[in-house]
């Protein structure tokens, strides 16, 4: 039904477009907001008259009347952040959302299924001991992340087929790898092991334009494979029986989108830490807001996995003064109370 | 020797010695069977003789460990699973989903073995919807969850999910499993009338009788009797499989068979579990001429 040939506008569409304004107004929101104070009118000008595709700081187009310090904090340091923090949010959304459709389980995320504690893993075992090589981040996140993808098939062996099986050996990999992450933090120098608790509670201090490209390309790439399957991924929350009566390869599609996942989640792990909790909330908040069908839950996760991501950015730069919280912190905090919340209130109305 | 009517020669399932095995366990064993094209045709058999299992095979949800299976007259292997979808619908049993998603969206479901992979729903698809919900009777209840329906509702429309797709074969397991008696007509009624070709498992016999045209009868995986109600459904057979004392008549409403039971346990039954033995006394007290008949 998401469709445009469909002439009458229902609904789910007015809730799309206005999810999408929502995340406009974020993120002109969170550009303005700061220990740097800009104004939404500054704001506006610097993007109707200062943006240009080379470094704005150093050559202002005609027309600009921003100060070059302004500009710096914009390009440099808001731009990228906010971009990180947005991506993040559509990768975490959008997997927790066909986690959770492809095992039929309203608990999957990335976090759920061990993906993000290899990828962790993987970076941490990097970070504390191979540094010196050179060897960069995301490569160990990579390999962490689908080892314990490899790992929990192992596991699940001949019954990796039952969805069941499938999650549980997820939680067990999951534990497995974070009982070896807190061993790698016990025996590190106090030094590494600081930076590897606070790297792993999840930041977007580092972000920068370079750093981008990696995790939109992932991005890009698994949403538009989710996009092409969404209507066989909706059929599966119906079950294996029914989907395979269907004519989809179920066995086939489950284990292609599990590995989609665990790329977009590597790759995220690799640039932010662990952020957790996204992946499962978003999904249900949108549920809320347009049912069950993945193909309208699709758009939506991206929109408002964004938008939330952007607020919790904001939130974790702005609490305490000349200070930045990590962001799984924020993001665990502020979500399991708005998700309360929410549950509580939709109790309420039934 | 595998039953073939004689108005239809061209059969639309034919299986010839199909086994399923799993770990050793034999579930179908020898299956070999005629299933006449725009028939009704009723899998019947006590729990556990393989019914759904042989329904499986059917839409190749599982495949035969051995043994041949031909759809339309050809190799049902040589079908790909979407074409196969194209031609095959199945209704599994009442089913309740994790995800609250609305009539229409399940519904809508059936449409994904027709449309390729990048197409975007059109409005003839909606109409389809709206026709098929229209057609099993639920036009007001398209916006409703589908797990707060009742069971004849969710089976309606899952019938309606069948239309949509367009299958010239449905498949039902125990379609009428939970539902009342007026339900269980009910549905029947509407899948007799929809001009397909209809293969379902059933427990009662007597809906059996009275709505198939072609039964076959299951027992440990074996096929026991197959052909039409009369030549199937007869005392013998029904001693044999489902150990019951039954008498089987002509029904008072219609034309076709009925079945009525002795609804003791039958001795044989008695001596095989201690926790029954209890009602002998009981069933001597009621049938003491059968019961010296037996010994």
């Amino acid at each position: 039904m998401s469709s445009a040939i469909v002439s009458v506008i229902n609904p789910y569409h007015w809730k799309l477009v206005a999810a999408l304004f929502f995340l406009i107004f974020s993120f002109l929101f969170a550009l303005s907001a700061g220990d740097v104070d800009i104004s939404m009118t500054q704001i506006f000008h610097y993007l109707s008259h200062c943006v240009s595709l080379q470094d704005g700081a150093t050559s202002s187009p005609m027309g600009c009347e921003m100060a070059p310090l302004y500009q710096k904090i914009i390009w440099q340091i808001r731009l990228p952040r906010l971009f990180l923090a947005l991506l993040t949010g559509i990768g975490l959304s959008i997997c927790g959302l066909i986690l959770q459709a492809i095992t039929r389980n309203p608990l999957a995320d990335p976090y759920l299924f061990g993906i993000s504690s290899g990828a962790s893993l993987g970076a941490v075992l990097v970070m504390a001991f191979l540094a010196s090589a050179g060897l960069s981040i995301t490569l160990g996140a990579l390999v962490g992340g689908a080892f314990s993808v490899f790992l929990m098939l192992i596991l699940a062996g001949r019954s990796m087929l039952l969805v069941e099986r499938l999650v549980l050996s997820g939680v067990a990999v999951s534990f497995m790898l974070g009982a070896f992450t807190s061993l790698v933090l016990y025996f590190s120098t106090p030094e590494v092991a600081s930076s590897l608790l606070f790297w792993m509670m999840g930041s977007f201090s580092n972000a920068t334009w370079q750093a981008l490209s990696l995790p939109a390309l992932v991005i890009l790439i698994g949403f538009c494979i989710f996009f092409i399957y969404r209507h066989w991924i909706n059929a599966l929350q119906a079950g294996d029986d029914t989907a395979i009566s269907l004519g989809i390869p179920v066995d086939t599609l489950r284990l292609s989108m599990l590995l989609v996942c665990s790329a977009i989640t590597a790759v995220l792990v690799a640039k932010v830490g662990g952020i957790g909790f996204v992946g499962l909330m978003i999904p249900h908040i949108c549920r809320m807001l347009v049912g069950s069908q993945v193909n309208k839950l699709l758009l939506m996760c991206v929109l408002l996995g964004a938008a939330f991501m952007l607020w919790v950015d904001l939130i974790s730069r702005s609490l305490l003064a000349q200070q930045v919280l990590p962001i799984g912190i924020v993001t665990s905090a502020v979500g399991s109370l708005f998700f309360f919340i929410i549950l509580k209130t939709k109790r309420l109305r039934r | 020797m595998p039953y073939t009517p004689k108005s239809i020669n061209v059969p639309l399932f034919a299986a010839d010695k199909l086994c399923w095995r799993v770990d050793e366990q034999v579930i179908l064993q020898n299956i070999s069977l005629n299933i006449p094209k725009q028939s009704f045709v009723g899998i019947i058999g006590p729990n556990g003789s393989g019914k759904s299992s042989l329904l499986n095979c059917l839409y190749r949800k599982i495949n035969a460990t051995s043994g041949q299976l031909d759809f339309n007259q050809q190799d049902i292997h040589s079908y790909s699973r979407r074409d196969l979808a194209k031609q095959i619908a199945v209704l599994q049993q009442e089913p309740s989903y994790q995800f609250e998603l609305r009539v229409d969206e399940v519904v809508a479901m059936g449409l994904i073995p027709q449309s390729s992979l990048l197409s975007i729903s059109r409005v003839q698809d909606t109409d389809a919807i709206k026709q098929a919900l229209t057609d099993v009777g639920l036009k007001d209840k398209s916006e409703t969850i589908f797990n707060h329906l009742s069971g004849g509702e969710k089976q309606r429309v899952l019938i309606a999910r069948a239309l949509v797709q367009g299958a010239q074969v449905l498949l039902l397991d125990e379609p009428t499993n939970h539902l009342d008696i007026a339900h269980q007509i009910e549905i029947l009624h509407l899948i007799k009338n929809m001009n397909l070709s209809v293969i379902l498992s059933l427990h009662d016999l007597n809906l059996a009788a009275a709505y198939c045209d072609h039964l076959i009868l299951l027992d440990k995986g074996q096929v026991i009797a197959q052909g039409s109600p009369q030549q199937v459904l007869t005392t013998d057979n029904l001693k044999q499989v489902f150990k019951v004392e039954a008498q089987v008549s002509e029904s008072a409403f219609h034309q076709q068979h009925q079945i009525s039971y002795d609804l003791m346990p039958q001795p044989d039954q008695l001596n095989s579990s201690d926790t029954l033995t209890q009602a002998t006394p009981h069933r001597k007290a009621i049938h003491p001429a059968k019961e010296q008949a037996h010994e």
